[in-house]
């Protein structure tokens, strides 16, 4: 299946030589205006939004980016097209072209070239049926695993995703597809397995197929981070909001709360919002941190400058002496 | 009244609906049954580490999750397919947890 090649640096609207701050960013300009969490208009913001996180996660890190970059300068020569990474097990894997996804947020090109899986992975293998034949002879088909991009936004409330399903009819060779919806559950984790039973490749001879499971990928949220059922938000405050304290508001899930920084708050301090976080499975909620990160002016006026050198000779506070 | 045949046109099919249970917990028969495993192997799977079940004697009935299953699932092909021994198979998913979670780690670290 012909895989359309993506200009991740057009999609993001960064030079080819960018940093990774720039990288970051632009992400999170992007994202703000097109994360579905976030965004105003809520159908063309999705699709924009796929393509947005799939470029973040392929540029912000330097590996895959390297990858990305040597992939887009051989991609010019469509003689020598890069072969796509084979999984880590070892051959025998043709059989996985024959599966695509459409509608769990991952493009094909991304999939090919960056997925972790989308490939044939668990459950029994035909190749060891290949060749045997013979009437009495069943082998259960093989698992395939791939991944489903869910939003902060399904974790919490649960949604109900349609999957096409496109694969070659190992017995005519047509194409089909087949449409499956499959229901996120609220509460669902990283890396949870959604297991669509009997939607994996056919099994010979009458043997049963195999599973199709779904693995759960968080999609990144332009604000937070998330570890298990936390989150975790960054805060900026100007120096004189740490040292004198004041009180911010804070985006949460459930809207915007009110936060009272208390004087004296350190760089790097987390205030805890229990219950703020992301729901898990049992019900219960995690929690919200904000994590402070103090920010300085860049361009101080010289009056500015003025009362800064006047705090710094009355200050005796000396943060490299051990107190 | 009489309905027309149609032979070409599709029969109507409603979409499958696929809901995951949350939570859900399989004994040793069901796990069997799903991962296409006997339980004698899946008690072996246990012993050598490969797989957990998230209670076990003498504290319980021994209980799989839809994880472990998928495990088993994998366990059993890389040895029948691949022919990899119960050493090798421990080495590989432990290299990949670790992978994975050093993985989860950095992508913490990194964004946003």
């Amino acid at each position: 299946m012909p895989v359309e090649f993506k200009d991740y640096y057009e999609v993001l609207g960064v030079a080819r030589d960018a940093s990774g701050e720039d990288i970051k960013k632009a992400y999170r300009k992007l994202a703000h205006k097109y994360h579905p969490d976030v965004a105003k208009d809520k159908t063309t913001g999705e699709a924009k939004f796929k393509e947005i996180n799939e470029a973040h996660e392929v540029l912000s890190d330097p590996e895959k980016r390297q990858k990305y970059d040597q992939l887009g300068a051989d991609w010019k020569h469509p003689g020598r097209q890069p072969a796509p990474p084979q999984g880590g097990s070892g051959g025998g894997y043709e059989d996985a072209s024959e599966f695509h996804f459409d509608g769990t947020g991952f493009s094909d090109f991304f999939e090919q070239f960056f997925g972790s899986r989308g490939r044939p992975s668990g459950g029994f293998g035909r190749t060891r049926g290949e060749g045997m034949g013979g009437p009495t002879f069943t082998q259960p088909g093989q698992d395939i695993e791939a991944d489903i991009l869910v939003t902060l936004d399904e974790i919490v409330h649960g949604s109900t995703r349609t999957i096409n399903l496109r694969r070659t009819d190992p017995r005519t060779g047509q194409p089909i597809t087949q449409t499956l919806r499959v229901k996120i559950p609220p509460g669902v984790r990283e890396a949870q397995l959604i297991r669509l039973a009997g939607k994996g490749q056919e099994g010979i001879g009458g043997g049963g197929s195999g599973n199709l499971y779904l693995r759960v990928k968080f999609a990144q949220h332009p604000d937070y981070r998330v570890r298990g059922a936390d989150l975790y938000y960054d805060l900026d405050l100007a120096p004189w909001e740490a040292v004198l304290g004041t009180t911010v508001d804070l985006p949460t899930l459930d809207g915007k709360v009110s936060l009272k920084i208390p004087a004296g708050t350190k760089a790097q301090q987390q205030l805890r919002l229990r219950g703020k976080g992301l729901p898990s499975s049992d019900g219960t909620r995690g929690n919200l941190y904000a994590v402070v990160s103090i920010q300085v002016p860049a361009h101080p006026t010289p009056e500015q400058k003025l009362l800064w050198e006047q705090l710094a000779t009355k200050s005796m506070f000396n943060p490299r002496r051990p107190s | 009244m009489s309905k027309r045949f149609v032979p070409d046109s599709p029969p109507p099919r409603a979409l499958e609906l696929f809901e995951p249970k949350p939570n859900v917990l399989y004994s040793l028969d069901a796990t069997a049954v799903l991962a296409g495993v006997s339980r004698r192997s899946i008690v072996i799977y246990c012993r050598a580490g490969l797989v957990r079940p998230v209670v076990q004697p003498p504290y319980g009935v021994m209980e799989f999750t839809e994880e472990a299953v998928y495990t088993l699932r994998r366990i059993e092909r890389l040895r029948s397919v691949h022919g990899l021994d119960l050493a090798w198979i421990k080495i590989m998913f432990d290299l990949l947890d670790e992978v994975e979670r050093l993985r989860a780690e950095v992508r913490f670290l990194r964004n946003p």
